[in-house]
């Protein structure tokens, strides 16, 4: 090494390593900037340059024009100065980059900016992405406040402003600061502890507020200590409210997961316990044997409860769909051990869907049917009305059958003296009307049968509306909207039952009546036919006789049975259905079929396995906590020993059911996006370490490695002493060339290495000089015949060097840099 | 012109000289023969101190080689031309530019350098290929080359290490033919390692036989080859009178 120290060449080193430095820090710098960039983009396209922005505001893609606008015209009127930039739009959402104003970075606008925002089209939410800040969260809610007031003095720190109801955020000056205002911040965290107080969920304190008042002077008086706050207050935290949807959520599954119920014979001997598991037949599985291999088809049940007349039992493995048959097996591993016997399969998740289905498949034909009956309460009100008429005509009829009774008796006395024509236009106007009342009572036989389908419907869909009804009772959601279509439905069912009924009974008061005037009509047809004919004349008169017997008293009979009917009644009771009709129509059937398959819809859409494990994950995760009840929070000094204290903690609340815990009074939150940030910043120096690790290395292997070889072989020339020759090794040429080359190239390029964090160069760089110089020979090893001919020639180290190791060696930079050197180049 | 005294070389526990004790007159050409392993290219090279000697005094003009500096050295060597056995050209260069490598960094002008190469090229036979490359040249060529770049600068010393040795004997003529050239000039002091006994000979005024580090025997060609005292020597009559 001296060799080298005492020639000329240490002025051609000196200038190679500032070169290899000033080189290799503008390549590494490069490869770093570039590598920053892409990166860099990429990032900040998601979450903004580190400290340019502000407000990140997110809304709904598809609306965000119409958002951006709104958002610019919010900054122009409320924050003049500040700038918006559309950011990139990721799973259906578009950020919004927002900076603000300088005078607006305050923490009054801070506390309240987001406000300016919450009426912009689509918006998802508004996030703080102000940087340099330190953020600090789940501080008590009661000490945030003292806790904003001594943090707003550290030094670096801006200004302060709190973040929700448990946090703080900390403005910084600048981002240097941010480690020394985060260390100051863990100080102050660190002087206080927050001995917390959970009562059992259903055995709280009544003020817990009060108590906590107590317990913070008997804790300063018994402990002594400097100081016990309460920060008790009567909010409700965010695991509370966790808790309690959770327990909502599992009663609200358990509602709908299938229950199995397989009874147990009183002589049986199966032994079943909770929580074990049982078989039935799947998809494509029947007839199952004991001892057959169970395959993965097969449904896996879970035992949640056994008594000793059932067990009951979940679907942990398929659906209640897959079901093939009710037979019920235990299993072992891998075989079927014994059949337990039929089981009965609960679902009420699919019998509510069966019966909103089926319920919303009926009420489109009730409206076509409501249609029908109301065009033929019109005719039967148009019949009715007809009645009325034939009334009055049968009315003369039967007059004249009673005059012609007479006539008739006179006939059987003296049959040739009738007036066989004035006989024959009777029993025609006769016929006619007694046509008109078959007619008529032909109609009202179908409306009497519609009307006793339209019941049987009604009857069906009002036992579907009771079945939907009594499931939907658990769920609060559906059961409003339900209980409208089911009262709807009731009031149609009573109207129509109502009605029909009287209806249906008039009806069938014209079945005699009907049956009486065809048998009379067929008489008058023979009674026609016989005076057309002229038999009326040439019969004897027994015949005759009987015939009109036969008439004259179908006639009293029909008179009879058409006076009991009450016409006026009967079309008022027909008037009155058709206005509860018209009533029922008015009924929104469409939004009540609606209704019914929008609740069919939304039905969980889950396999009864997904059902089962959702339960039993609520339950694992219940089963590890600690069911927060009320809660006592005290802020002490951070030497006392918390936990110790429980016993004196049990005494002064006066319950030994309670648990006590040891809080921090706030941690700093890592920020995520200043982490992010860094570490792309981490993966520029690394990759500007490794450029420049890189091309130090190549250096050592072209360059340095011929001098090096030069250096050995001098070295071993010479018979020196070991130190002598330790200073003077090619060894201390490669560890310091290494060494200070690349540390100084950090030092510039501000490279680092991961897990390196003490000068990382100047160790790389004394490792990776060794170990080439330990292999210097074999990489590049020096011509002795060149050199020792230079030697004879009478050259000094830095001639030889110069004109014949170098030019002779590897191509790299110290071959450029000598060709200024060169006699002959 | 040279006198070397009690000049002594190890390498470790293997001495390879054992107190030399050799003069060289001006003019006069030394050839100095021996057995393999004897010591003869220690000896040479310890002169001009490529290689370092352990211990003895090198005097050359007055001047204790043995006692220079660096610096002084190679000021030295400047005027001991040294030819190798392996002729150790500097392979990127042509022929002209390694003859004028050493008047260049001596300080000559460019033109003389090239005026000075181009005459010892010519006298070594080789004008014609100035501007080969050594790779280019046959082993003969290569030697001639080593010999003309010893020549450039005209030494008073020319110091020879076995410049045969590593030639085709079919090549071996051409460069001993230069050589005995060089012995007609009387200006100039040759020390010449060889094994070529017929041309130590012809050209030797006096010859050193060594043995183990040692010098064995002295004398005039004629006393040696004819009337040898050492067992080297004798060795070297019954080669002569074999061939």
């Amino acid at each position: 090494m001296l060799y080298l120290f005492r020639a000329k060449f240490r002025k051609d080193l000196i200038i190679h390593l500032l070169v290899v430095v000033l080189v290799g820090s503008a390549l590494s710098m490069t490869a770093g900037y570039l590598a920053d960039n892409y990166f860099g983009k990429t990032v900040s396209g998601l979450i903004g340059d580190y400290g340019e922005f502000d407000l990140l505001i997110t809304v709904n893609r598809e609306v965000r024009s119409s958002a951006l606008s709104q958002i610019r015209d919010i900054l122009r009127v409320k924050l003049p100065g500040s700038t918006v930039e559309q950011g990139v739009t990721v799973a259906g959402k578009t950020n919004f980059f927002v900076q603000l104003d300088q005078k607006y970075r305050t923490r009054e606008y801070f506390m309240q900016v987001d406000n300016y925002f919450v009426n912009v089209t689509g918006l998802n939410g508004v996030t703080m992405m102000a940087e340099p800040r330190v953020t600090i969260r789940g501080i008590p809610a009661g000490l945030v406040e003292k806790m904003e007031q001594d943090m707003a003095t550290i030094d670096g720190v801006k200004f302060t402003y709190p973040a929700g109801s448990t946090g703080i955020d900390l403005m910084l000056n600048n981002a240097k600061e941010f480690n020394h205002v985060s260390a100051e911040v863990d100080k102050i965290l660190n002087k206080y502890r927050v001995l917390e107080v959970r009562f059992p969920i259903d055995n709280g304190p009544v003020d817990a507020v009060s108590l906590g008042d107590t317990l913070a002077q008997k804790l300063k008086k018994e402990y002594n200590l400097e100081y016990a706050e309460n920060l008790t207050t009567n909010d409700m935290g965010d695991q509370q409210y966790l808790i309690n949807t959770m327990l909502e959520m599992k009663k609200f599954l358990l509602q709908y997961a299938t229950v199995i119920s397989i009874p147990i014979p009183e002589d049986s001997e199966i032994v079943v316990h909770r929580d074990d598991y049982l078989l039935m037949p799947g998809p494509g599985r029947f007839d199952l044997q004991v001892g057959e291999e169970i395959t993965p088809m097969d449904m896996k049940l879970q035992v949640i409860e056994v008594t000793d007349e059932e067990i009951k039992a979940l679907i942990v493995e398929g659906n209640v769909t897959d079901i093939q048959s009710n037979e019920i097996y235990s299993f072992d591993e891998d075989k079927i051990t014994a059949f337990l016997g039929t089981g009965a399969v609960l679902s009420p998740r699919e019998d509510l869907k069966y019966a909103a289905d089926e319920l919303a498949k009926i009420l489109p034909d009730l409206d076509r049917i409501f249609t029908n009956l109301y065009g033929m309460t019109d005719e039967a009100i148009t019949a009715i009305e007809m009645y009325s008429d034939t009334m009055v005509e049968v009315e003369d009829v039967q007059q004249a059958l009673q005059e012609g009774q007479a006539k008739v008796e006179e006939v059987r006395a003296k049959l040739t003296e009738v007036d066989l024509t004035k006989i024959q236009d009777f029993v025609g106007s006769l016929l006619s009307v007694v046509s008109t009342a078959e007619e008529i009572t032909s109609k009202m036989d179908w409306a009497k049968q519609e009307l006793l389908q339209i019941d049987n419907e009604l009857g069906q869909f009002q036992g579907q509306v009771d079945v939907v009804k009594n499931e939907f009772g658990v769920s609060e959601t559906y059961s409003k909207q339900l209980d409208n279509a089911v009262d709807m439905a009731k009031d149609l069912q009573n109207a129509l039952q109502n009605n029909t009924t009287e209806i249906l009974e008039k009806i069938s008061g014209y079945n005699p009546i009907l049956k009486n005037i065809a048998g009379w009509k067929q008489d008058l047809e023979k009674l026609q036919q016989m005076v057309a004919s002229g038999d009326l004349l040439s019969e004897d008169t027994g015949a005759v006789t009987e015939v009109l017997d036969k008439l004259i008293t179908g006639s009293s009979s029909t008179m009879e049975y058409l006076g009991k009917l009450d016409d006026e009644k009967m079309n008022e009771q027909i008037h009155g259905f058709k206005e509860s009709l018209e009533k029922v129509q008015q009924s929104d059937v469409s939004a009540i079929i609606k209704e019914l398959e929008y609740i069919s819809d939304t039905l969980p859409g889950l396999r009864d396995e997904e059902v089962t494990r959702t339960i039993r994950l609520i339950e694992n995760y219940m089963s590890g906590q600690i069911i927060p009840g009320e809660q006592i929070l005290i802020m002490v000094p951070n030497n006392l020993n918390i936990s110790k204290t429980k016993p004196f903690v049990m005494e002064a609340v006066g319950q030994s059911t309670i648990s006590v815990f040891n809080m921090d009074a706030g941690v700093v939150q890592p920020n995520v996006r200043g982490e992010f940030l860094r570490i792309i910043s981490e993966v520029r120096e690394t990759i500007t370490a490794l450029v420049a690790v890189v091309l130090v290395m190549l250096v050592l292997l072209l360059d340095l490695t011929g001098v090096m070889s030069v250096i050995k072989e001098l070295r071993k020339k010479k018979n020196g002493s070991l130190i002598w020759n330790l200073i003077n090794s090619e060894y201390v040429v490669g560890i310091l060339f290494g060494s200070i080359s690349l540390e100084i190239i950090f030092s510039l390029t501000n490279g680092q290495v991961p897990y390196l964090d003490n000068h990382p160069g100047f160790w790389i760089g004394l490792v990776m000089g060794l170990i080439i110089a330990l292999l210097t020979d074999r990489i590049n090893p020096v011509n002795k015949n060149e050199y020792m001919a230079g030697e004879a020639l009478g050259f000094n180290l830095t001639e030889i060097l110069r004109e014949i190791v170098i030019p002779a060696g590897k191509p790299g930079l110290l071959l450029i840099l000598n060709r200024r050197n060169l006699d002959f180049k | 012109m040279l006198k070397v005294s009690d000049l002594k070389k190890s390498y470790g526990s293997h001495e390879v000289l054992k107190g030399i004790n050799l003069n060289v007159a001006t003019g006069e050409t030394v050839v100095i023969m021996g057995p393999s392993g004897c010591g003869k290219s220690t000896l040479i090279r310890c002169i001009n101190r490529l290689t370092e000697p352990d211990s003895g005094k090198i005097i050359y003009k007055g001047i204790e080689i043995d006692q220079l500096k660096e610096k002084e050295l190679l000021e030295l060597r400047k005027n001991m031309g040294f030819v190798f056995q392996n002729f150790n050209l500097i392979h990127r260069l042509t022929v002209l530019q390694n003859v004028m490598l050493g008047l260049v960094k001596w300080g000559w002008d460019r033109e003389q350098a090239e005026t000075r190469a181009l005459k010892v090229l010519e006298q070594v036979e080789l004008r014609d290929f100035v501007h080969a490359r050594p790779a280019d040249l046959s082993g003969g060529q290569m030697q001639r080359v080593a010999i003309a770049r010893a020549l450039a600068i005209n030494p008073d010393l020319m110091l020879l290490d076995e410049p045969t040795a590593s030639l085709d004997p079919i090549l071996v003529g051409e460069v001993l033919k230069v050589m005995e050239e060089l012995t007609v000039q009387k200006d100039k002091s040759l020390l010449i390692v060889t094994h070529e006994v017929a041309f130590a000979r012809r050209v030797a005024n006096r010859i050193v036989l060594m043995d183990q580090g040692v010098i064995v025997e002295e004398g005039s060609p004629q006393n040696i080859f004819e009337n040898p005292q050492s067992w080297v020597g004798r060795r070297y009559k019954e080669m002569i009178e074999y061939h």
